[in-house]
């Protein structure tokens, strides 16, 4: 147990910014984030007790994602009102920075909010965190090929989403 | 229009997202400390294949009780003939502690022997200050097995205190004018210190970490090149 608990250790201190970030940009405030992410962190060490996890990173994302799914559903809230709601917490200090920082930022993230789910995801793993198309599948539980059209195809709908509204 | 690459960079910009460290290691330690709470099973109710170390534990703390009311064992001290029977008696207690207790519990009969030397100094000082150094060694060999990383922290701080009983009955022991000698167990004893403070300090170091346990951190790492290895490793279980 307490070698589990070490290990697991290592993997909320490598995973918990990313997964933290995932959810963050598709909710629709900080505590909401905040909430989702423990429970995240929650039940993936609830389940690392139990069995063996080849691949943490792509289980927590599945958590997390099936986490903000049942967010959406539960509240019946939809992702196009909340989500565009939800400002980024700006690192800048000065006026004209931050203008622009957050037009920018909240501009792309209001657009991510009104794809489907599968295209947020996958836009995100790929662009945001900088994951292989191999590892996305196994999140995604799709084929290499399948995620590959699935990214094309969400990245060309975000950049209409964002064309129209900027 | 922004061009696919430029949509990239901005989604790329998304990075600056991070959650508030204080949150982090807040919601690590309710994660991983919770727990740790509700699986705590004490060393006595541990189960071997069926067969309750507590039941064992009972029997020999009958027996342990029948001699203690007759005080045979305990007011015996060096020199008197029953003395190596108390001896004897808690060499063959330590089979029965757990691993983790293990260095703990050989400090305390290091400690035991100190306080024989200064009820009865003139009986039988060899055999005792002989007996005095094997449980500072095994301490020390005790010591090394074991991880403070993962440790209960209440084993850790029977360590810390039984440390600092060790110096102050060994002062007052050769304040008697008896020379406890013991350089080598010593040496062993504060080479295994420093190892378990330098592991904490390296998992602290790999961990995120608020602003108030970096502080404690730095303090703790001064402490250690210091050499003060004890007082690094009770600086971290105060301001746990």
């Amino acid at each position: 147990m307490a070698n589990q608990k070490k290990e697991f250790g290592k993997i909320y201190d490598k995973y918990i910014e990313k997964i933290y970030r995932f959810i963050f940009v598709r909710v629709s405030s900080e505590d909401i984030a905040q909430d989702i992410c423990s429970e995240t962190f929650l039940r993936g060490w609830e389940s690392f007790k139990t069995q063996k996890i080849d691949n943490p990173q792509a289980f927590l994302y599945r958590i997390a994602r099936n986490l903000v799914i049942d967010h959406y559903r539960e509240k019946g809230r939809t992702k196009i009102i909340s989500a565009e709601y939800a400002s980024i917490p700006d690192p800048r200090a000065g006026f004209e920075e931050k203008i622009a920082f957050d037009s920018d930022l909240n501009q792309v993230k209001a657009a991510l909010s009104k794809l489907s789910d599968d295209y947020q995801t996958v836009v995100v793993l790929r662009y945001l965190e900088d994951l292989p198309i191999a590892e996305i599948a196994k999140a995604l539980d799709k084929t290499e090929d399948a995620t590959r059209v699935t990214l094309h195809r969400a990245l060309k709908a975000l950049k209409n989403e964002v064309n129209r509204t900027a | 229009m922004l061009t696919e690459k430029q949509l990239i960079s901005k989604i790329q910009e998304l990075r600056q997202i991070k959650p508030s460290q204080n949150w982090v290691s807040f919601t690590k330690s309710q994660i991983l400390g919770e727990d740790e709470k509700r699986s705590f099973t004490p060393f006595w109710n541990y189960n071997f294949g069926g067969f309750r170390l507590k039941f064992a534990m009972a029997s020999i703390m009958t027996l342990a009780l029948m001699l203690g009311s007759f005080g045979i064992l305990e007011r015996s001290l060096p020199g008197d003939v029953l003395y190596s029977v108390r001896s004897a008696f808690h060499k063959a207690q330590t089979v029965l502690i757990p691993e983790q207790e293990k260095p703990a519990y050989q400090l305390k009969l290091a400690n035991d022997r100190l306080d024989d030397l200064a009820k009865a100094p003139a009986k039988n000082l060899a055999p005792t200050i002989i007996e005095f150094q094997a449980n500072i060694s095994e301490a020390a060999k005790e010591l090394t097995k074991m991880d403070a990383t993962t440790s209960n922290p209440v084993m850790i701080r029977k360590i810390v205190d039984a440390n600092k009983k060790i110096n102050e009955n060994k002062l007052k022991v050769e304040s008697l004018g008896f020379l406890i000698g013991a350089e080598k167990e010593t040496a062993e004893w504060n080479t295994a210190l420093g190892k378990v403070v330098g592991d904490v300090i390296k998992d602290l170091e790999g961990s995120t970490l608020s602003d108030g346990k970096q502080e404690v951190l730095a303090e703790m790492k001064k402490l250690f090149e210091e050499g003060k290895y004890s007082e690094s490793l009770e600086y971290y279980l105060i301001n746990q």
